[in-house]
């Protein structure tokens, strides 16, 4: 009787997924008629793969032995993972590119969701905290960047099964995750700082002994945490081994950063601009803020440690140069949208998580409206 | 068994990381990859054979029509007329595939130019950077500065400020210096009007 019970909920699941993830999907496409007054399915992936699009697509199509442009931008800076299962996906599928990369994309969108209702279930044990965190991320803002040729997608459900492993001490798979984590984005090695900090967590609350020596000795104790951890950097490093042969320099994918004008200032320095050298303020400040409140009810309310680690140092490392890309990394790097929900689903006053729920939903329309005319705040 | 395995395969990993760590600084990379991204001495990715081409005695036009690459650092984007330099220092290439013995002559023509004081080097020598006339610097340069092959002309500026500072009317943030129409360097053979 229980078995058919959790049966019919594992069910009940993957079709409210499911349906989320088509429903949101054919809003888009329906959304994209009413804007852009076009039903062309051709138009629609079209003005879906947009800006970083091309790059990926171009890394998917001649990998990275392609003349950098005259501005120096290159290939490089496009890690390999999802133009690669593209790639691979495409010859045995000979479609439209940016149809097929569209296609994987949302279908790892959909996976996604999955491990983290079922990561939710685990660490919070709250049903109505899954079901609403894939409602944000179906219908809610940046939703285009999970169907377009960019590698949030695939980012999101690696980063997410890695932690879903490491909860269950499932190391070795924590660890090839992490190794595709690493080849799929640069921030994606970041997670070996998430594996201590839970490990550290780890040792605090269950051991007796709490000294230094202590944790060393237990940790290492652990050969497939061990292995598990020294899996994850495999991803960057093959892909640096790759850069030295074809480019001649394994940093490339550091060096090319040049050429889009990054220039190294400081995260409070970039706020700072944001917020108060105008009125109203940038919206890359109010959402950098946003993020910084979000961190730290992650932080110091639930005392999540190993969660806020990496959206912490993505925020920090990507803040320095500019605030461009923060709100995309934020929202894909998962506990910042989960912290809001369960903060949401906290919220006694039912019409308040509804009003949440329509303003999500415009607010997402908005956002698509930007994207779909190339919208440089979006880049 | 298992926890051996394991273990060897940890070191394994590690020590291939320290390994291309290790060499992760040594690059095998084009002349052009080490000026561009390594050096930022280049505005615009070329190879040393395509700056081969802008040798002297011919007018290299920096605006949309005469989009010239052979600029080094420290300059804006291509405007309709010219371009501006922008920064402390901003340099330029030119060929050369033989040095003659006469002095050459440098002319940088100007749409504009704002009022700092300015050192000028070739080659990393200092030379005599005088006042422009009717927009034009002509700069004379002794042959011995000059060298076979690419050689590197650099504009000095000091104490730079953001040109909304200097026209509150602006809200350009850019540390413009110049706005430059085109550069001539004229060897010491050929005759030349003066400036």
């Amino acid at each position: 009787m229980g078995e058919h019970k959790a049966y019919k909920k594992q069910i009940s699941i993957l079709v409210y997924i499911g349906l989320a993830i088509v429903l949101s999907r054919v809003v888009m496409y329906l959304w994209f008629g009413i804007v852009m007054k076009s039903w062309s399915f051709h138009d629609f992936f079209n003005h879906l793969n947009t800006w970083d699009s091309g790059w990926y697509s171009e890394v998917a199509q001649a990998g990275y032995r392609m003349k950098p442009r005259l501005d120096g931008q290159a290939t490089w800076a496009f890690f390999p993972m999802f133009p690669l299962i593209v790639n691979l996906v495409h010859r045995i599928l000979p479609i439209n590119l940016n149809i097929l990369a569209s296609c994987l994309s949302t279908l790892f969108l959909a996976l996604a969701m999955l491990v983290l209702y079922h990561y939710v279930l685990l660490t919070r044990g709250d049903e109505k905290i899954g079901r609403a965190v894939v409602y944000f991320y179906c219908f809610g803002v940046f939703t285009f960047y999970a169907s377009a040729f960019y590698s949030e997608s695939l980012y999101m459900l690696l980063m997410i099964s890695c932690f879903w492993f490491m909860k269950r001490k499932k190391y070795i798979c924590m660890g090839i995750c992490g190794a595709l984590l690493s080849a799929t984005r640069n921030t994606g090695i970041l997670i070996v700082f998430a594996i201590l900090a839970y490990r550290i967590q780890e040792f605090w609350a269950e051991s007796e002994d709490r000294s230094i020596k202590g944790f060393i000795l237990s940790t290492l104790g652990d050969e497939k945490l061990i292995l598990g951890t020294c899996l994850v950097p495999l991803g960057l490093f093959s892909l640096m081994v790759y850069l030295k042969i074809v480019v001649g320099d394994a940093l490339a994918f550091l060096h090319v950063q040049t050429a889009w004008w990054r220039v190294n200032s400081s995260v409070l320095r970039n706020l700072r601009e944001a917020l108060f050298s105008d009125f109203p303020p940038d919206y890359l400040g109010i959402c950098a803020v946003v993020t910084i409140v979000l961190l730290g009810i992650l932080l110091f309310k639930y005392k999540r440690i190993d969660e806020a680690v990496v959206p912490i140092l993505v925020f920090v490392i990507s803040g320095t140069s500019s605030l461009g890309s923060v709100p995309r990394y934020m929202w894909g790097s998962i506990f910042v949208l989960l912290t809001f929900t369960e903060e949401l689903m906290s919220v006694r006053r039912r019409y308040v998580r509804i009003l949440c729920y329509v303003c999500a939903f415009f607010l997402g329309l908005s956002f698509l409206t930007g994207w779909f005319h190339s919208s440089i705040l979006l880049i | 068994m298992r926890k051996t395995i394991c273990y060897l395969l940890s070191l394994g990993l590690f020590t291939f990381y320290l390994v291309v760590l290790c060499t992760s600084g040594k690059r095998n990379a084009s002349w052009e990859y080490e000026k561009f991204y390594i050096d930022q001495d280049l505005k615009y990715y070329v190879s040393e054979q395509e700056l081969q081409q802008y040798t002297a005695d011919q007018l290299w036009e920096y605006n949309q029509n005469g989009q010239s690459l052979n600029l080094g650092k420290g300059w804006s984007g291509f405007e309709d007329l010219a371009t501006w330099m922008e920064g402390e220092e901003s340099s330029f290439y030119i060929w050369l595939d033989s040095v003659q013995e006469k002095p050459y002559q440098l002319k940088i023509s100007t749409l504009r130019r704002l009022k700092y004081k300015r050192e000028f080097y070739v080659n990393g020598e200092k030379v005599d950077f005088p006042k422009a006339k009717k927009g034009i610097y002509t700069v004379e340069i002794p042959a011995e500065y000059l060298k076979e092959g690419l050689n590197e002309f650099t504009i000095v500026t000091r104490n730079v400020q953001k040109y909304c500072d200097i026209d509150p009317e602006s809200s350009d943030t850019r540390l413009l210096t110049m706005f430059v129409k085109s550069v001539e360097l004229c060897s010491g053979d050929e005759e030349h009007d003066g400036a």
